[in-house]
Parts: C-alpha cells; structure tokens; sequence
C-alpha cells in the first residue's frame, strides 16, 4: 500500500507539514489546496522579535513552504478543490477540481487538514470594527508590520501613543454562541507588544483580558518579562464598548477597573481585536462527506475508526502554529501506522 | 593544487525580473566572458522560478564545465536548488559559488559607476575563489530498524508502541520496577468518558505482549555514545550488572518530577494533593468522607501559587470540581488567578462547573490559613469584590483544601543533558534543537525529546508529541540507510594535540577522540611501530557542518570541506 498516494486537502501549515513528514518517510502524497499558494491562515503573521526572539513560529512558515516545494515526493495543487470521494477505505477515487478541469487521484488515506477561519470582528458592533478606522484586528496589525514594517494609526498615518489590545473577541463569547477558548491569542498579543514596545518604548500599550491563557515552554518568561514591563498594562476586565467621533483620533473606552472595583473612562488611539478561530464556513460539506463527527464547539471529532480518514491541525480545534506542526507529525505516524509501517 | 589554467567555469547571471538589468548587461557580460578561465557565460531573467536553473545548466555540454558561479541574489536563492540539480547536469553539488549583487551592490550602492566596480569587483573575487573548491562527495551509513525509547510512562508506552507498530524493534527503558508513570494517577480524564486505569492497563498490556517491544524496568542508564543508526546505552540494574544496548535512534520521555508542599499548615490533614484528590474520588464510593468519617462537604481547589503557567492543574481542577458538586454535592471553590481553558473542550467543562454552582474565585495574592475548629479557613482577597476596608474579602470555610505539588524538571535531566550532549536551559528543562524549526528534535542527530521532560502538560498533549518523536524516528529509520553530503568538517589527526576543545564546543555530539593516529607532528620518534595517536576524529553522519569547531581549534587541525579557511580570507582580504 506505500506507494499510492496520500490525499492532504489543505495546505496551510498542517497539510504543508504531513506532507513534508510523509516524504521523509518514502511516502508520496499530493496536496489539495484552495487558493493560489500554500501557506493558509499561518503565512499571514509578521515576525514578532523584540530584544530577543519571541518564539512565535512566523519565520517557521516560509521555510516549510519552501521546503515542501523541493521535495519530489509531494505534488501540489494550487486552486484545486476536492469534488467528492468515491471507494472504500485504503482505496479511495477522489475527485478534483482544479483550474477548471477535473481529475481522478488515487488516494491510500486522506488527510482533512482545512484549519479554521478567523472570527469576522464585525460581527461584535460593540467594538466598531469598520465603523472607527483607529479599530483593527491584530490581523490587520500583522499586515502592517509586515508591508510598513511599523504601527501606526491608519486614521492619519501618526504614531500612536497608547495601545489598547482585546481579547477574547469572537472566542469565550456566549452573546454569540462561541463556547471555546482560541488558546493563542494570549500570547500572540503579549508578543504583539513586546515586539512594539521594544520599537516604539514611548507607546503604553494595555491588555485588557478574562484569563491569561498559557502556551508553550517559552511562555512563563513571556510573561514574566511583560509583567515587570511598567509600560504594559495587563487589566483583567474587558471594556463593553467602543465610543468615537469622527474628527478625534482618540477611541473612548468604558471598563471596571480592577484595583479599585469602579467604572473608569479611558481614551486610546488605537485599538486591536484579538480576533479568535472558527470553524470553516463550509466544514459541513467536508463533514458530510467523509462521514466526520462535529463536536460541540463545531470543529472536527475523530473520523470513524479504520476508514482511512485522518484530521490534522486547526480543523479539530484552536491551535497554534507549534501545536499544528507537531499534531501534524503526530498524524504522519498514525498514517504509516495505517499503511502497514515501514 | 592544479594549475589555474586547468579550471573551467561557467558562469550563469539572473537578471532578478529585470531588478539588475543595470548591471548585468552587454558590457558585464563581456566582462565576465573575458577573465580567464570563464568558458561559459549566460543569462536568464528569474533563475529563481521552478525548472529555469535547469534549462540554463542544460545549455552546458558534457564536460565544458567543471565549476559554476551564479552572478545573482542571495545564496540562499540558488544553494539548494542548485545541488539537487543532479542528473541534468555533469557539474558538481558543491563546486559552485554565488556572487550576490543584488543585496550587496543594487540595493545598497545608489551611484551607478560606483556600483558597476563594487560588482565587477565582487564577480572577479568569486571567480577566483573557485580555484578552492574541492568535490565533496556523499556517504552513507546502515540504519537497522532498531529505535531506543527511555522512560516507562506514558509517553514512552505511546512512543514504543507507535514505533512497534511501523515494524521497528523496540528497546523501552525505565528506571522504575515497571512502566506506569505518573498519569495512572488520575481517576478520569476530563474530555472523555473513558475510565483511566482501564484504558492505561490496554497501553501496559499492548507494550508488553508486542513482540517487538522489549522492557527493561529498573535500569539505571550509565553511559551513552555512538551515532545515528549506532547508538549504544549502558545501562546497569539494581545488582550492578551492566548491558550494552543498541539502537539507531533514541526517544526520550523521562517526564518531570513533583514537589508536594507540606510545610507549615500545609502539613495539616485536611490539605491534600492533586492525585490524593484523584485516589480519593476512585475510591469514594457513594459518600466522599475524611479519615475520621465525617462527610467531606466544601472542597476548595488552590491554583496558580506554583504552575502559573501550567495547564494541568486548572485542567483536573475544574474536572474533580464537576464530579465533587454534582455527583456528591459539596460545595467547591476554585481559587486561581487565571482559569486554564485552552484546552480542546475546556470552556465547555468551565461553564459547565459554573452552571452546576462551583465557584471561582480570583486573587492575584497567595490567599491566607488558618484552622477553625477542624476546618481550613480560606480567606481570599477575591479582585472583583474586594471592597474598601476588608483586604481579605472573602473567607472559605473548608473540609478540604487541594494544593498543587509544583512541578518541577525531573532531578535526571543534568545527568541526561550530559550524557546525551542535550543543552538545558536555565528553566532545567530539556531543549529542543531548535523549539520552532525543530520540534520534538534535538541537536543530535537521532535523539528525539516528547513529554514532561520537554515541560509539563496534560496527558493529550504529551501524547501527540510521542507520536510527533515516533514519526520522526520512522522517517529516519525508513530508508534502512542515512545518506548525506560530506559537508563537514574533518580532522587531521597528525596536527591534533588531543587538546579536547572540539569534542567540548561541539552542540551535536560529533567529535570523539580516539586512539587512531598514525602520526602525530608534535613527536618525533621513540614510539613502537604499531603505536597510534590519540586525535580528535569527526563523525560524519552526526556533524552539521557549522564550523564551531574550525574556529576555535587551537593547532588548525581542522578543516570545513565546504568553506576552507582560504576561502574565507580572501573573501575577507578583497
């Protein structure tokens, strides 16, 4: 059975990695991926280093990327999407779709590797996304570091003075029925401002939060290097709403204080969402076909035992890139396992 | 050295899409056609675009060329490429250099004229360097189907049965009189139904009735050395009696060790650790009671004073407190700092534990002891009711107080960072080679780290990162054999002192010494005529390549094959 093909659909960095792990084991597999280039959500995020490397996985993506490429054993396809998948378990008939055309790939085993979409922030009115330009997304604020090298207020261009970072939008949200934790988004924005404070020590920047969610080996020093920090605030409350005008820079915010236990009024001139993760719109499609139970929170439970179908990263739940690249090898072993070994 | 005259160079210049047009053009080329030596010059718009490099080599006939230079971007753009070229070219993997000027003439040199001589400058160097390139050739090393996994809990049983599974022998080490570990601790996991102990007896009994998996319990390891598909381990049981053990490759999953906190107060009966919680819940029957038999009715769980950053604790806490409120119906307090819900479920579980009445209360400080009549009183200094006047606002009047042990590195791990050449970092916990690039890897070559000995996590986690080693282990092990460059570094054991410098820079455990020179400048005679020299000598499958130890051998015994000393100064010194 090692010969035939292993069908990964995604290629964001689970499927990238699997792809990669099963090459060095001899085993061939193709990739199905959506869009026009590799990467998926992963390949969006800037390089977090302050003084010292942040541990933040972006750099680990390109290489993957480029690594893969390289490797004869891995055939990528780019705009291809999967159609359907007829056959049993070990041999199964996938149908592509790719550049309007449409192919017949033998596939030993499939990998689900579809990761997740991030939570849309207009969907919280509260926060004004869309509504004051001084509010974005840490996504937009990766984009900004990674095509202007530096943070500014897309207002007017200027450096902001005092940063305030949300989390927890779209995740741990009963108002919209979001009942999980993203897990990364603590630590993306503790980086976050760690890698803008060591560029701009004159900006204040303030984390307003539930829980501080840890992550990784690295992450006790992470936040014991935030915590002496005196130009960071971390506030465990998380302010309701957002008020604006329009000709101010500034952002007005509402929240409990608390030290004190009262309701205190800040202004800020910038403002970023730590956007949570959520499942695909259209995992249910995939779901469906493969037969693939959906857990309470949507994201994928364990395909039936033995059927040959395997989930790899983001698609069974929030995970950072670390955490996807090793649940991605883990994969690769039960893929081997599967196949007969080595 | 050969006579310059007998060098043939092709030269291959990447216009970068038109970014260095202004320099690589019509006269540049006649430049370069012009030095000697150059038999070959020609030109593509975007070498770095999949299948060009190839159609440019291709345009070489056999034996025109002996080495190559590509007038370009950076290095990193053409190396990899470029040695896999193979077939499609008679040239050499290694006998070919780059002449960056794009980063370090067109984009940092504004004036033209100026950046016209700094990139003739930097061509003519790089055509002269080529006189020291050298082929460097391949080799290979047998890699039986064979894999070493230390330490008996529960991720050495995921490893050795991952591995055993994909048809590799399987040598399981532990320490203790049996495998176990700690996660039989537990009553119930906090994401599944599946009853703990019966579920752990499935992964003994699979380790120990699998015909590739041999346990050896009680072993003490003394000694480890070797390389990638020969490694050997020294172990030595309780008796002193000592075995040599064989392996192509290593996982390590030695855990971390607890320290219960029993000082003081916390001496007192009524607090009780995380796994006494556990034994107390398997054990409780339809009443849960103290030893004196008086019912158990307010549990307060104490979080975050030790393993801030730790998942664990919060993971079982909110676990126990559901079966504690719901199935025996105490009250339970769960004081922390942060609730841990980043966990595949785990805010479900939360918010299940808060409908079902268990509270949670959060402090920054250590809360405050003391016994009223036979129970613990809590006084917490709760941050969001905390009112002017009462610094301990709130005031938990408790039969039960579950305190966490600290987790904290396993005492082994200096041993076994020394032992197996692993770097421990401050925090005592066993490194990664590299924690992002690199995963579960470490920076010997075939020795693999997964589980608590990396940090502290919760039994899914810890297993997903056995299987992670196990896969990389099997991608190792598939080929039956380890191919790789000879772009290392090498040893002249005539001009080796045996100072041990290198053996003691080198982070891959390559170098070891041994008795094997035939000759040694630093003695002149009065030797028997079989005699061998101790010397440094490189292992070639485990070395990187990074040139450590070129740098700082004091007699220049050593050399980098890829990038020899005589490269670099004139790299420095034009």
């Amino acid at each position: 059975m090692r010969d035939r093909n292993v069908l990964i659909i995604g290629g964001g960095i689970a499927g990238v990695t699997v792809a990669l792990e099963l090459a060095e084991m001899g085993i061939p597999s193709t990739i199905v991926e959506r869009e026009n280039r590799l990467g998926g959500q992963a390949s969006v995020f800037a390089c977090k280093a302050s003084e010292k490397c942040n541990k933040c996985f972006a750099c680990v993506v390109d290489n993957q990327i480029e690594e893969v490429t390289r490797r004869p054993q891995v055939t990528i396809m780019t705009e291809s999407t999967l159609g359907g998948v007829s056959g049993e378990q070990g041999r199964f008939k996938a149908e592509i779709q790719s550049n309007g055309r449409k192919m017949l790939l033998d596939a030993s085993a499939l990998i689900i590797a579809t990761g997740v979409d991030f939570f849309d922030a207009k969907r919280k009115p509260e926060y004004g996304y869309g509504i004051f330009q001084n509010v974005i997304t840490a996504h937009d604020l990766d984009e900004m570091l990674r095509s202007k090298g530096g943070v500014h207020r897309p207002s007017d261009g200027g450096v902001p003075s005092k940063i305030a970072f949300f989390q927890c939008v779209g995740s741990r949200d009963e108002t919209i029925g979001h009942l999980w934790c993203s897990k990364v988004c603590c630590a993306y924005a503790l980086r976050f401002m760690k890698a803008i404070r060591h560029g701009n020590p004159e900006i204040g920047t303030s984390f307003f939060y539930i829980d501080i969610q840890p992550l990784g080996r690295s992450f006790e020093s992470l936040l014991q290097s935030c915590r002496q920090d005196e130009g960071m605030r971390l506030i465990r409350s998380l302010p309701s709403k957002i008020y604006g005008h329009g000709r101010s820079t500034h952002l007005r915010m509402r929240f409990i204080d608390p030290p004190s236990g009262e309701i205190v009024e800040e202004a800020f001139d910038l403002v970023v969402l730590s956007i949570g993760m959520t499942p695909r719109g259209d995992a249910d499609g995939i779901a469906q076909v493969f037969e693939i139970p959906k857990n309470e929170e949507g994201f994928y439970g364990s395909p039936p035992e033995n059927s040959g179908v395997f989930l790899s990263g983001a698609c069974k739940g929030p995970r950072d890139i670390g955490s996807s690249m090793v649940d991605a090898k883990a994969t690769a072993q039960k893929i081997v396992q599967y196949l007969g070994g080595i | 050295m050969r006579s310059s005259e007998d060098f043939r160079i092709a030269v291959f210049l990447d216009r970068c899409e038109g970014t260095l047009d202004h320099l690589l053009d019509e006269e540049m080329i006649k430049y370069i056609s012009d030095l000697p030596q150059v038999v070959f010059c020609d030109q593509d718009e975007n070498l770095s675009s999949p299948g060009r490099l190839e159609k440019l080599t291709g345009r070489l006939t056999k034996g025109q060329a002996d080495r190559a230079v590509i007038v370009g971007g950076s290095p990193r753009v053409y190396e990899q490429s470029f040695r896999r070229l193979g077939v499609t070219t008679d040239l050499d993997p290694y006998m070919f250099l780059v002449a960056n000027v794009r980063e370090q003439v067109a984009w940092t040199i504004p004036d033209s004229k100026r950046a016209r001589e700094k990139a003739k400058a930097i061509i003519a160097k790089t055509i002269k360097e080529t006189q020291f390139l050298s082929p460097i050739g391949r080799e290979k090393v047998e890699i039986p189907k064979e894999a070493l996994v230390i330490g008996g809990g529960i991720v050495g049983i995921r490893a050795a049965l991952a591995l055993a599974e994909a048809n590799i022998r399987v040598i399981l080490l532990t320490r203790a009189k049996d495998i176990g570990g700690k996660a039989i601790q537990l009553a119930h996991f906090y994401d599944r139904p599946d009853d703990v102990s019966s579920w752990f007896m499935k992964q003994v009994e699979g380790v120990k009735k699998h015909r590739n998996i041999d346990v050896k319990a009680s072993a003490e390891l003394k000694d480890f050395e070797g390389y990638l598909g020969d490694y050997r381990i020294t172990i030595q049981n309780p008796r002193g009696k000592r075995e040599v053990l064989k392996g192509s490759a290593v996982v390590l999953a030695t855990g971390y060790d607890v320290e219960p906190n029993t000082e003081g107060i916390f001496g007192h009966r009524c607090f009780i650790s995380p796994p006494q919680t556990e034994a107390k819940l398997r054990g409780a029957g339809k009443s849960l009671k103290d030893e004196k038999g008086k019912p158990i009715r307010t549990v307060t769980f104490l979080l975050d004073v030790v393993n801030e950053t730790i998942k664990i604790d919060s993971a079982n806490a909110v676990k126990n407190a559901i079966l504690l409120k719901r199935d025996y119906g105490c009250m339970v307090y769960v004081v922390c700092r942060d609730v841990k819900v980043s966990l595949d479920g785990m805010e479900m579980q939360y918010r299940k534990a808060r409908e079902l009445g268990v509270i949670f209360v959060k402090c920054d400080d250590t809360p405050r002891f003391s016994l009223v009549n036979g129970q613990i009183n809590v006084e917490v200094k709760e941050v969001s009711t905390r009112m002017k006047g009462s610094e301990y606002s709130l005031s938990i009047l408790s039969d039960l107080v579950v305190v966490s042990e600290k987790f904290v590195p396993s005492t082994g791990n200096q041993m076994l960072a020394t032992i197996f050449g692993i770097p421990l970092p401050q925090e005592g916990y066993l490194m990664d080679d590299n924690p992002q690039f690199t995963q579960v890897k470490t920076n010997r070559r075939g020795v693999f780290i997964a589980g608590g000995c990396r940090y502290p996590q919760t039994v899914d986690e810890a297993l997903v990162e056995a299987e992670a080693a196990a896969s990389g282990v099997i991608g190792l092990l598939s080929r039956g054999v380890y191919e790789f460059d000879l772009a290392i570094a090498e040893i002249d054991p005539a001009r080796c002192a045996a100072c041990l410098t290198c053996p003691r820079v080198c982070p891959h455990s390559a170098i070891v010494v041994e008795q094997y020179a035939e000759r040694n400048i630093y003695f002149t005679g009065g030797y028997e005529k079989d005699f061998k020299w101790r010397a440094a000598r490189v292992l070639p499958s485990q070395c990187y390549g990074c040139g450590i130890c070129v740098s700082s051998c004091p007699t220049k015994a050593i050399t980098l094959k890829h990038l020899t000393d005589a490269q670099i100064s004139l790299q420095v010194c034009t």
